[in-house]
């Protein structure tokens, strides 16, 4: 199972670090993704297209590297879920816009469609996967000073999180 | 229920501190994105000052007999659903179509824009063309047909009233085609019988 998990992690941090360029180098353009699912306010869209995008990366390097696994892991499937709301919000209301899942407004990674909320769904699913299964397995961080919680049962964390 | 506040503590936590750098990275650059994103109220097309709007400004000139909605978005989508009483007029082939619309728009009227939202530049394209042409009083309702869409204001589709006027040419020409078809063919019968 623990091998399952690390693939997943790899998988899914390797998603969100990709997801993550392209939004980075070019915030104003993600706020013009953003602004056409007609979800949040206009006047907040800048902020989320300065800070959604490092979170991604942040999650995604932090699962890669297995530091604060699970947290990261919740935040990925936190920021699916999101994105899959999203989505299934601007398909059902029939909006013709693009998805700006891994790219900006203007460089089309295509119109929101069945494939993108099946997509989301998969991705989602594979990052719940690594919440619940993670045990901190093949983690950089060899002590317990990044994460003391790592490679303890569940039980023992839930003693320990009375600390944290 | 301890367990799962220390996990979400931590979410928020690393979430702070990466968007934290986000922000930071932000300002490190020599043209920084303001954080409030604040709507531009008007843009310089073809030398003619446009107001962009909301689709609830918009709203305010729909039975305005002075006004005409223009949708620049593809003819396929006008079908389906438009702004009632709006005016199909794509960018792609504009200098086609406008001399069969231009008797439905005025010089002197409001010309209202729009196309598929915030995105698309249709509506400025198709804005451009009629200042060009010498419309100076136009609006582009720059949240797009989605918007005005999901408020439920006004809309209708192509069955519902014809206001594709080069549909309508069309149709005229076709039943002229008609009309000339069957007076041959009174000549034809009255050769025959006479």
């Amino acid at each position: 199972m623990k091998f399952f998990t690390f693939a997943a992690r790899l998988f899914i941090g390797g998603i969100f670090m990709f997801a993550s360029i392209n939004k980075i180098l070019d915030p104003s353009d993600f706020a013009v993704s953003i602004r056409n699912y007609l979800i949040v306010p206009s006047s907040w869209t800048n902020i989320l297209a300065l800070t959604f995008p490092w979170v991604e990366i942040g999650a995604g390097c932090l699962l890669i590297l297995g530091i604060q696994t699970r947290p990261a892991a919740l935040l990925t499937t936190g920021m699916l879920g999101v994105f899959l709301g999203a989505l299934i919000y601007a398909y059902s209301i029939g909006l013709d816009i693009d998805c700006g899942c891994f790219s900006s407004a203007t460089s089309s990674g295509g119109r929101v469609g069945i494939y993108h909320l099946v997509r989301d769904t998969a991705l989602f699913l594979i990052s719940l996967f690594i919440v619940v299964t993670d045990k901190g397995d093949f983690s950089v961080s060899g002590s317990t000073i990044l994460d003391p919680l790592r490679g303890r049962t569940h039980t023992e964390r839930d003693d320990l999180h009375g600390c944290w | 229920m301890k367990a799962y506040l220390a996990l979400m503590c931590r979410c928020l936590i690393i979430s702070l501190f990466f968007a934290s750098i986000g922000l930071l990275s932000n300002l490190a650059t020599g043209n920084p994105l303001p954080w409030v994103y604040v709507r531009p109220m008007e843009v310089v097309l073809a030398g003619v000052k446009v107001e962009l709007i909301s689709e609830r400004e918009a709203l305010r000139f729909l039975d305005n007999p002075g006004a005409v909605f223009i949708d620049s978005r593809n003819c396929s989508d006008y079908s389906k659903s438009h702004v009632r009483g709006a005016i199909c007029l794509p960018p792609d082939d504009v200098e086609q179509r406008f001399p069969s619309v231009e008797p439905l728009i005025p010089k002197d009227y409001r010309v209202i824009l729009y196309c598929y939202g915030p995105e698309c530049d249709m509506a400025e394209k198709v804005a451009t063309f009629l200042g060009e042409m010498g419309y100076k009083n136009m609006m582009i309702m720059s949240s797009g047909f989605p918007a005005w869409d999901k408020a439920k204001y006004p809309v209708e589709d192509s069955t519902s009233k014809n206001s594709d006027p080069s549909d309508f040419a069309r149709s005229f020409e076709v039943g002229e085609f008609l009309v000339a078809i069957g007076a041959h063919f009174q000549v034809f019968f009255r050769l025959v019988q006479g």
